[in-house]
């Protein structure tokens, strides 16, 4: 199935874990933001939720900035 | 400077009252070194869509414990995408002090007066501390204050400039007529700029591109955060005005006397 991570399609499995997803992606080490459908999904949350065809995802860090 | 000159913002105690903005640093490395050369205690960060193959170390990790991280909405168009960045870096952690900027221009990056009074209408009503970054108008001030804003952050010159302080007398006014603390924010582009804008009266200081596209950005830290101490004093000291020439000798006794 597709979902859509930051603006692009991108292929995963059949009710894929968002954590899993997160970690193949950032690294587990690194300090994700993530908004699932317009909400923010907490940390505690991502090993426990399932994707969906056509979720939008955004995984947002912290950059240096002005 | 007596002990007890501190910037108080939220509750918060404020001493060094010059912000790091930490964008453009050539390595994170040298964000950090720069945060510890000058004392800093209020840098800005920004969020952005994750990079997933540049797997470097988060700036975060250069930030040292207590230094306050004031997350800026950049990339925000409107209030609404203002409230949806802020939303996401106090769930992350981060904190509940935004420095509001919506900038819907990309060739001056002016921000955008109006939305950012109703971001910061929305973003106090929802318990953040709010910071906004304006062009210096009284009326937009007026409107902040009213809608609980933490500070005002006028810029000095378009973001990115050093063109220094071209809206001086427009923030001066902001100073005079607003009982909020006036941070200037963007376009100086030396020390010297930083300390005139404290000898105005201005509460404290943001600079970033001049520091992290110097030559030597730690160095360059130290000198706006020693500028700005300087010209706090300066301040506190009381400016005589300017006026018509006068002797600094004694104005008798000269040996020349017959």
């Amino acid at each position: 199935m597709t979902v859509i991570i930051n603006g692009v399609p991108v292929n995963v499995a059949e009710g894929e874990i968002l954590g899993k997803v997160i970690d193949a992606r950032c690294g587990r080490e690194r300090p994700v933001i993530v908004d699932m459908n317009g909400e923010i999904a907490p940390k505690n949350r991502w090993p426990e939720i399932r994707l969906r065809e056509g979720d939008r995802l955004e995984l947002i860090e912290v950059v240096g900035g002005g | 400077m007596t002990q007890d000159d501190v910037l108080v913002i939220a509750g918060r105690s404020i001493r060094n009252r010059f912000f790091l903005g930490t964008g453009k640093f050539s390595s994170r490395e040298l964000v950090g070194e720069a945060i510890r050369a000058a004392g800093i205690e209020v840098v800005t960060v920004a969020l952005r869509r994750i990079e997933p193959e540049r797997r470097s170390e988060s700036i975060l990790h250069q930030i040292p414990a207590g230094v306050v991280r004031l997350v800026n909405t950049s990339g925000a168009r409107d209030a609404q995408e203002a409230l949806r960045l802020a939303r996401l870096a106090r769930a992350t952690g981060l904190g509940d002090w935004i420095k509001v900027e919506v900038v819907d221009d990309s060739k001056y990056l002016l921000p955008d007066n109006d939305e950012t009074v109703r971001a910061t209408e929305l973003l106090t009503a929802d318990g953040f501390v709010v910071l906004p970054y304006i062009f210096p108008d009284l009326y937009i001030a007026r409107r902040l204050q009213r809608a609980g804003a933490a500070a005002l952050m006028p810029l000095g010159s378009p973001i990115g400039s050093n063109q220094g302080l071209q809206t001086r007398e427009f923030i001066r006014i902001l100073i005079a007529e607003t009982g909020l603390p006036v941070i200037v924010d963007a376009g100086l582009g030396a020390p010297s700029q930083a300390a005139e804008s404290m000898e105005m009266g201005a509460a404290a200081v943001l600079a970033n591109t001049a520091v992290a596209t110097a030559a030597d950005p730690v160095q360059m830290a130290r000198a706006f955060s020693l500028a700005v101490a300087a010209g706090r004093a300066a301040r506190l000291a009381g400016l005589p005005p300017p006026g018509l020439p006068s002797a600094s000798s004694p104005m008798s006794g000269f040996l020349t006397q017959p």
